[in-house]
């Protein structure tokens, strides 16, 4: 890469400051679809194979969160995450948990919504 | 013991579009690595052998071809039996690092990982694989 190319391009901080706007500003549509798998398990009458893909669905944004540090929806997506292993590994369906389950994926949905979000920078240096 | 050559190329196969940019920034800007990501198990196979990465960098979740069944599919490479492979995993205990080493991972990474010091954790794990 040449000096000028160098001086261009922006600094890892920046372009990771960009990133976290960036997710942070289409998490609503990110998180929409997994609201939307959540009613096909419900309406499945609580099909594993559902749960277990709103799980991998939870479990990317839970990732995603945690490495661009997005903590409320980190925070919340774990939490889902292991209510539905909970769920996953219950011999029958506990209809408490179901609706725990439930208010957590619409906190997300609405914090999504909202865009006020706490999202600390991402300090390579600490 | 065997003189450790210096780590170059980086294969990265992750499915969520946001880790991967970051992991480009921490692995290629940051620590200098020559690094290819993909999105998926059947992209990144069938690019490894015009890349010939020296370490693979796997996540345990994905869609399709997850990190294990990927790392199954490269140890029946003969070029790529002993390439060192690196899950990466959210959260992880011990007993599943161990339950990833027996199945030939060289080490594990947990998210999140710290953009700064990936490409330097990783160089470390390389490292160790000479000792």
């Amino acid at each position: 890469m040449s000096d000028r190319e160098l001086n261009e391009k922006p600094s890892v901080d920046a372009q990771l400051a960009t990133l976290q706007a960036e997710y942070i500003a289409n998490l609503y549509e990110r998180v929409l679809p997994v609201l939307s798998l959540w009613q096909d398990y419900i309406a499945s009458n609580y099909s594993p194979e559902l749960l277990r893909d709103v799980y991998r669905k939870v479990h990317a944004i839970a990732g995603t969160s945690s490495i661009l540090n997005v903590k409320p929806i980190d925070r919340l997506s774990n939490q889902v995450q292991i209510k539905i292993q909970t769920v996953l590994q219950a011999a029958d369906i506990e209809t408490t948990l179901i609706a725990e389950i439930a208010l957590t994926l619409n906190e997300i949905l609405d914090v999504a919504k909202s865009g006020d979000i706490n999202a600390p920078p991402i300090n390579l240096n600490t | 013991m065997t003189t450790c050559p210096e780590l170059e190329r980086v294969l990265y196969i992750e499915d969520e579009p946001d880790i991967r940019l970051v992991a480009e920034i921490a692995l290629r800007q940051v620590g200098g690595l020559n690094v290819i990501t993909c999105a998926g198990g059947e992209e990144g196979l069938s690019l490894i052998h015009d890349f010939m990465p020296q370490l693979i960098i796997l996540d345990v979740m994905m869609p399709g071809m997850d990190g294990p069944q990927i790392l199954c599919k490269l140890r029946d490479m003969p070029e790529f039996k002993t390439t060192p492979v690196v899950f990466i995993t959210a959260k992880v205990q011990a007993d599943e690092v161990e339950q990833f080493k027996r199945l030939g991972a060289a080490d594990v990474i947990s998210k999140p990982f710290n953009p700064m010091t990936l490409a330097d954790d990783v160089r470390a794990i390389w490292a160790a694989c000479y000792e």
